[in-house]
């Protein structure tokens, strides 16, 4: 996001994007701890859930150290409410990754095999929302290839733009696009499969 | 199911409620926020109410004071990051590595330095993530406030009487609390603020005259001007005497995003 107002590169932002919120964004960099509890209204259930499709039950300790971080820094961020997300969710996913490095000691893993790893673990639960259709709608993306998958939860879980996401995940906005979607019909293949998400959650 | 590039792009863009078990799907991982969800405002809040006192302060307030303060309100976050994460240790590195570090007054004078030119983006940094500010996890885990951990001790504005920002903060975080006080007493974070208001009991009033009395939108406290209270000056042009002399040793990996980043970190 080098220009913080940025067109919206792929018409995304528009709609989730509310003017007003630049407003409460503006204030909390300015010290204004009310504007940022709106800010982590807005933003906290966005970062949660991806954080839960990349650790799981771990998501809320890794989304609370990511809100220490973002209230320290905040002050030196600059930028619109779209690099916002973006700036959150990096710290979140670079949190994430440190956690589950820490958490598995191997230093050298990679995210392909952080998400073989999940993939390889059926019983993986993402339990850190109430809703059911929530968690298993996060799970079954976070069992996609794992470019997909993430390029799915920044872009619909978050929020981001492709621009924004793209940066994020070093590619361009059109490789995101192309995983995106590729993302979306593998999804949809599964539901078929799979009967319908609401049904089958709904019954657990 | 055929499905068009541009019906794709609705979905990911949220344009679509419904209609198909793909589009329920969207719609359930951007469903409304539960309330568990977000558990964990009140710690962000206390977070982001006890940075901004450590924060750049233009003139008055000794670095020494600052970082005093730091320490205090530091173990204060740290007892709350406890509290919420089970896994508190990488949080409680990351808080206290950062305050307790030497570089914390330059680190954050860097900040009103309006130094972040377009620093605006979030970034790939895959390479560089590593997440505790400086990647020193066990980077002087506790050593914070040898000496100084007296919960009741109030960490500033208590040399003058008069209300800090961070107190101004709390309070903001206290009153945002519909059903404060019983839950909110056990949080040691409050400790400062229960203490400025002589008792648990008066600590609504206290607030609600302290936040009524010093509206952050005034520049509030000739005495404590640390409180960057006019949004949008506060720290385009602020003089600053406290000028790191270096960089911060540990930017925030976030922050080094956009490759021609000053912040970007050499390792």
């Amino acid at each position: 996001m080098s220009s913080p107002a940025g067109p919206g590169h792929d018409a995304a932002a528009a709609s989730s994007r509310p003017p007003e919120l630049d407003d409460v964004l503006a204030a909390a960099r300015a010290g204004d701890t009310a504007a940022f509890g709106a800010l982590y209204r807005e933003t906290q259930p966005r970062l949660l859930r991806y954080a839960s499709s990349l650790v799981g039950q771990d998501a809320e300790d890794v989304t609370a150290e990511a809100w220490l971080q973002i209230a320290r820094d905040l002050p030196r961020f600059s930028g619109d409410v779209m690099g916002f997300r973006g700036w959150t969710a990096t710290i979140v996913r670079n949190r994430a990754f440190d956690h589950l490095r820490a958490l598995q000691r191997r230093p050298t893993t990679t995210l392909e095999e952080f998400f073989l790893d999940r993939a390889a673990e059926p019983n993986t639960t993402v339990t850190t929302t109430d809703n059911l259709a929530t968690s298993a709608a996060l799970r079954l993306i976070a069992s996609l290839p794992a470019d997909q998958a993430e390029a799915v939860l920044l872009r619909v879980v978050v929020g981001l733009d492709a621009t924004t996401a793209g940066e994020i995940l070093g590619k361009r906005a059109g490789a995101v696009r192309v995983a995106a979607h590729r993302g979306l019909k593998n999804l949809a293949k599964m539901l078929e499969a799979h009967d319908s998400l609401g049904t089958a959650s709904e019954d657990d | 199911m055929r499905r068009s590039r541009a019906h794709l792009d609705d979905l990911l863009d949220g344009r679509v409620s419904s209609g198909d078990p793909l589009a329920d799907l969207v719609a359930a991982v951007r469903a409304p926020a539960r309330p568990t969800e977000l558990a964990g405002l009140d710690a962000a809040m206390v977070a982001f109410a006890s940075a901004a006192s450590v924060a750049p302060s233009p003139e008055e307030k000794s670095p020494m004071l600052k970082s005093v303060a730091g320490r205090l309100l530091a173990l204060k976050i740290l007892a709350i990051a406890a509290g919420t994460a089970a896994a508190g240790g990488v949080a409680y590195a990351a808080v206290s590595g950062n305050l307790d570090h030497p570089n914390a007054s330059g680190h954050s004078a860097v900040a009103s330095d309006s130094s972040a030119p377009g620093s605006s983006a979030p970034g790939s940094s895959e390479g560089d993530d590593s997440s505790a500010p400086g990647g020193s996890e066990s980077d002087e885990p506790s050593g914070s406030a040898p000496g100084s951990g007296s919960e009741s001790d109030e960490p500033s504005g208590s040399e003058s009487g008069s209300p800090s920002p961070s107190l101004r903060g709390l309070c903001t975080a206290w009153l945002a609390h519909p059903q404060n006080d019983t839950k909110l007493s056990t949080n040691p974070a409050y400790s400062v603020l229960v203490t400025a208001a002589g008792g648990i009991d008066s600590v609504n009033g206290y607030c609600t005259t302290l936040l009524a009395s010093a509206h952050p939108s005034h520049p509030a406290h000739p005495t404590h001007p640390t409180h960057p209270s006019h949004p949008t000056n506060a720290h385009v042009k602020s003089p600053n005497p406290h000028k790191p002399t270096t960089k911060p040793a540990h930017p925030s990996q976030a922050h080094n995003t956009k490759s021609p980043n000053p912040h970007k970190p050499s390792h």
